[in-house]
């Protein structure tokens, strides 16, 4: 058996902090102790004891002498001489300081929005149980379309159908409404029906109303505070009436507080199902499995796994009709991924819900990054070059006995102490600008307080982390210098950090040009988007969104009130605007058995002239025939190509439980965005009241003719509210995502683009300072100013070329994944990069130059006079 | 000023002056232990030292034994001062008891 002993760590950690004079007594006793033990206790315990002992001796008697007084002068004096330092370069200071605190506030500004993006809905307690059930319709030929919606008999039936599903609801947008308290009359975009599983399935905490019920009575309506104060202002709501479309009277049950902004559903008020009525036209009805109108939820068991349950429901909507394939399957998706993850997927109702983009997320995030990257590797290369100059300071410090350890320490203090001040600034500045670069890229969501208080710690940690990095080097190079060899000579530049440094400078040079090219990259596209050929004419379209009652009620009279008006050109309606997604729907060609899936819309006559819609063959509908109304439909070029037509005019087909006969083609044209191909598109006569309406006016006048529009509708109508809006905005809208993704990376990239020039700007700075001399050498020795400039800039140009290189097969890869996107794209060529390596070549040799030329032109004879 | 005495202090004090010349750390805090009282080398070690601080012992290097791996003893005797503090406290313990009248300690 091994000889039990003393730990030995124990007695050298002992003898590490103990006085000599007290440690051979002491270790003498803890031993003789442990041996005693040893006896009575065992090995282990003794041993426990031993090193218990150890610990608690450890304080004023025992310490060293050197330990005794913490280096509380130490630290003060160099503090102060690392102030002296810092305030002697102030310059340079100034440059590190501004340069990281706009980069770390750029951080913080992109952080913030990321929290915002990455946690929605994330505020509802079950969050990770519930999920939405979207489904797929597949036609045969085999194109197919994800819709967000589902069918209405769905989310009834789950809790009875499958164990796991705890709880099941379902949402149907409201469409525009208009709610009235007495004389207060708005239009609402934001309202479902909703049943009270809605309010138990997801957090939506009532101020008054009790969520068990506040949805289960028809003609009850639930609305957010925001609302409350809008209709009824200081009043108390709860039981009051509100009137909807100007023929329902709902009563209020509920008070819910405001809608946080990271929800994806966006509603400020909520009607009971029970109220829900199906317009009339409609060919479905509540038990109906393939009408795709609503939003179905549900709350899940823990540990269900939502890839059994979809296929479960897969099962479900297959045995509708064994017969056949199924034409639907189901996506069971997150709750916490529907606001990043739906893009792409088709909400038939366009309900207004938000989505956000996951291409935004990654870009910022890199964005961040590069930011973050370029204003570190300044700091790296001015401290570095800044401290070159101290070789004289720390020779002097070596010679009056300053240890190695403490002079690295001070000089790290340094770099330190400007990653720290810079982070204060930083903050400072996101609490000072938050508010206006709010409204310039129109974010909706406020910092949270909470949550910047959190951040500290960790910002702090990684200036400390950034400062150390920064100081390593130089400080390991200046501790470790012989204090002869440093006031004999100062530190040289040595091969080694110039490579460094010369590293350094490229990779800033590679962010520069690949932030550069990507801006140019998204502004090329958007501008081939914005000018690309739509198929038809919004210039002078104004549209408005109005009620389907008013619209059934007044349309024929204002149509023809209108048109009496020489500024109006034309007027017409249709179901769903221009630019919104269209409902798909199945076409069946006469004598066939498959429907084939289209996008349709109800149009009213004179829409294709309204909207400059040109027609390839045929005709359109035409008040003169009485049958167009009900029995023909217009279909698109790609629905010919789609159902495979050779000769399209007058063909049958079965549309929406109607045998139509096609009566024209017409050309191609992009109703939706072009980030999507056009698709194959028909339209037909209104078989409900639809309730957009369009007017073409007369070039001219605008502001007159929409005075005109409004005061005859006020007119006809007897006072009904009226919003209007141009046709070119609301296309312009289509592109809103882009715009806010090019205005954010242009602007980040203009900052860090800036940022990178402030450091060449001081690193050129310093390398000319130093350098005055030799400038003044050649000067009288009969070198021009442009040799001069071209001594100084050359190696940084010779940066960029290799910069360019590295970074285009990258930039290549990326844009093009991002550009693919887009059904209708730009090619990337090399001349986005030529241009991006220009620019920023012009920027840098500006830095360059501004800096450098004040030397150049200056008379040598300043520069050598004194020695 | 008057130096007080700790009650532990006190309790080291009077061990120091009645294991006279071989009283050092570890046979005190073995001594206390045998009293029926758990306590930490550490403890008693750093209560010497405070003592020593006060003037109320003087310590000295004396012998050494295999188990202690041939390091010396730090050997603590009571000094004047010491003894006239361990004396005054006892007085003023004695004074104490005097004035507890009979009855309250009756039946003991």
């Amino acid at each position: 058996m091994k000889k039990a002993s003393p730990p030995k760590l124990a007695d050298r950690f002992f003898k590490w902090y103990c006085r000599n004079d007290l440690q051979e007594s002491i270790l003498g006793d803890l031993h003789e102790q442990f041996y005693m033990d040893l006896k009575q206790k065992g090995n282990q315990r003794s041993r426990l004891i031993y090193w218990v002992t150890v610990l608690k001796f450890f304080n004023r008697f025992t310490r060293q002498n050197s330990m005794q007084k913490p280096a509380l002068f130490m630290i003060s004096n160099n503090f102060r001489s690392s102030l002296r330092f810092l305030l002697k370069h102030g310059n340079y200071t100034i440059l590190n300081m501004v340069g990281l605190s706009i980069a770390l506030f750029s951080c913080l500004l992109i952080a913030s929005f990321l929290q915002h993006e990455l946690t929605f809905d994330q505020l509802h307690k079950n969050s990770n149980q519930i999920f939405r059930v979207n489904v797929i319709y597949s036609d045969n030929s085999g194109s197919q379309t994800t819709f967000v919606n589902s069918p209405p008999a769905l989310a009834p039936q789950l809790p009875e159908l499958f164990p796991e599903v705890k709880k099941s609801t379902q949402l149907r947008y409201a469409l525009r409404a208009s709610l009235r308290n007495q004389e207060l009359v708005f239009y609402e975009d934001h309202g479902f029906y909703a049943d009270s599983s809605f309010l138990e399935i997801f957090t939506v905490p009532l101020i008054a109303g009790d969520k068990k019920n506040a949805l289960d009575e028809p003609n009850s309506i639930v609305i957010t505070s925001d609302l409350a104060k809008k209709y009824f202002g200081d009043e108390d709501p709860m039981g009051r009436f509100i009137t909807m479309n100007n023929d329902v009277l709902l009563r209020v049950t509920g008070i819910s507080q405001p809608i946080p902004t990271n929800s994806h559903l966006k509603f400020d008020f909520l009607i009971s199902f029970s109220t829900y009525s199906i317009p009339a036209g409609y060919l479905s009805d509540l038990s109906s499995w393939s009408w795709l109108g609503f939003l179905t939820y549900v709350q899940l068991e823990d540990h269900t796994s939502r890839h059994e349950f979809q296929a479960k429901l897969d099962d479900l909507f297959q045995a509708l009709d064994p017969e056949s394939e199924s034409p639907f399957t189901t996506i069971v998706q997150p709750l916490e991924d529907i606001y990043l993850g739906s893009n792409g997927m088709t909400d038939d109702l366009a309900s207004h819900m938000r989505s956000g983009s996951e291409y935004t997320v990654y870009a910022l995030t890199i964005v961040a990054i590069l930011i973050l990257f370029v204003a570190s590797f300044n700091l790296m290369n001015l401290t570095a070059a800044t401290n070159l100059t101290r070789g004289k300071e720390v020779g002097i410090k070596k010679v009056l006995g300053a240890d190695k350890k403490k002079l690295a320490v001070q000089l790290l203090l340094e770099s330190t102490l400007i990653t720290f001040s810079s982070t204060i600034l930083a903050y400072g500045l996101l609490l000072l600008l938050f508010p206006q670069i709010k409204s310039i890229v129109s974010w909706d969501f406020e910092i949270n307080p909470d949550l910047l208080l959190t951040s500290l710690p960790f910002a702090f940690l990684s200036a400390l982390i950034l400062g150390i990095l920064a100081g390593i080097h130089p400080s390991a190079l200046l501790a470790n210098l012989k204090a002869s060899t440093a006031l004999k000579q100062g530190l040289s530049t040595r091969k080694g950090s110039n490579w460094f440094s010369s590293g350094l400078i490229s990779l800033q040079f590679i962010i520069s040009v690949s932030l550069i090219s990507t801006t140019i990259v998204i502004y090329k596209q958007i501008d081939y988007m914005r000018n690309q050929s739509l198929g038809f004419e919004t210039s002078q379209v104004v549209s408005m969104q109005l009620l389907r009652r008013d619209m059934g009620t007044f349309y024929q009279r204002l149509k023809e009130d209108l048109l009496q008006h020489s500024q109006i050109q034309s007027v017409s309606r249709s179901q769903r605007i221009v630019g919104d997604p269209w409902p798909a729907n199945g076409v069946l060609v006469g004598g066939e058995s498959e429907y084939k899936q289209v996008l349709s819309n109800q149009v009213g006559y004179d829409f294709l002239e309204t909207m400059g819609i040109k027609l390839k063959m045929g005709r359109t509908f035409s008040k003169e025939i009485s049958s167009d109304s009900v029995g023909s439909i217009l279909i698109n070029e790609s629905c010919v190509k789609h159902l495979g037509l050779e000769n399209p005019i007058g063909e049958q087909v079965h549309f929406f439980g109607q045998s139509r006969t096609i009566i024209g083609v017409m050309e191609d044209f992009n109703f939706s965005s072009l980030h999507s191909e056009i698709a194959p598109a028909v339209a037909i006569m209104p078989f409900v009241n639809v309730e957009n309406l369009y007017v073409k006016v007369a070039p001219g006048n605008l502001r007159q003719s929409l005075e005109l529009i409004e005061a005859r509708w006020s007119s006809i109508t007897g006072g009904a509210p009226i919003e209007m809006q141009l046709m070119d905005d609301h296309m312009n809208r289509l592109y809103q995502s882009e715009e806010k993704l090019s205005l954010l990376i242009t602007g980040f990239s203009v900052l860090a683009v800036f940022l990178a020039c402030l450091g060449l700007y001081g690193l050129i700075a310093f390398t000319v300072n130093k350098k005055i001399k030799e400038v003044g050498i050649r000067k009288v020795l009969g070198a021009s100013i442009s040799s001069l400039l071209i001594l100084f800039s050359k190696r940084y140009i010779s940066l960029i070329a290799v910069a360019a290189i590295i970074a285009s097969p990258a930039l290549y890869f990326v844009l093009n994944l991002w550009l693919n996107e887009f059904a209708y794209r730009i090619v990337l060529d090399l001349s986005v990069l030529l241009w991006a390596v220009i620019f920023l070549a012009v920027i840098s040799l500006a830095t360059i130059g501004a800096r450098t030329l004040r030397t150049a032109l200056a008379n040598p004879v300043n520069a050598l006079r004194n020695e | 000023m008057k130096k007080i005495l700790g009650e532990f202090e006190e309790l080291i004090l009077l061990l120091v002056a009645s294991q006279h010349d071989q009283a050092y750390g570890l046979s005190i805090k073995t001594a206390i232990e045998e009293m029926g009282r758990s306590v930490n080398l550490s403890n008693v070690h750093t209560t010497l030292y405070r003592l020593e601080e006060k003037g109320l012992v003087v310590s000295a290097m004396g012998d050494s034994s295999s188990t202690r791996g041939g390091r010396r003893k730090r050997h603590f005797v009571i000094t004047q001062s010491g003894k006239v503090a361990i004396k005054e406290s006892k007085e003023s313990r004695l004074r104490l008891w005097d004035s507890i009248p009979s009855l309250v300690m009756e039946g003991i």
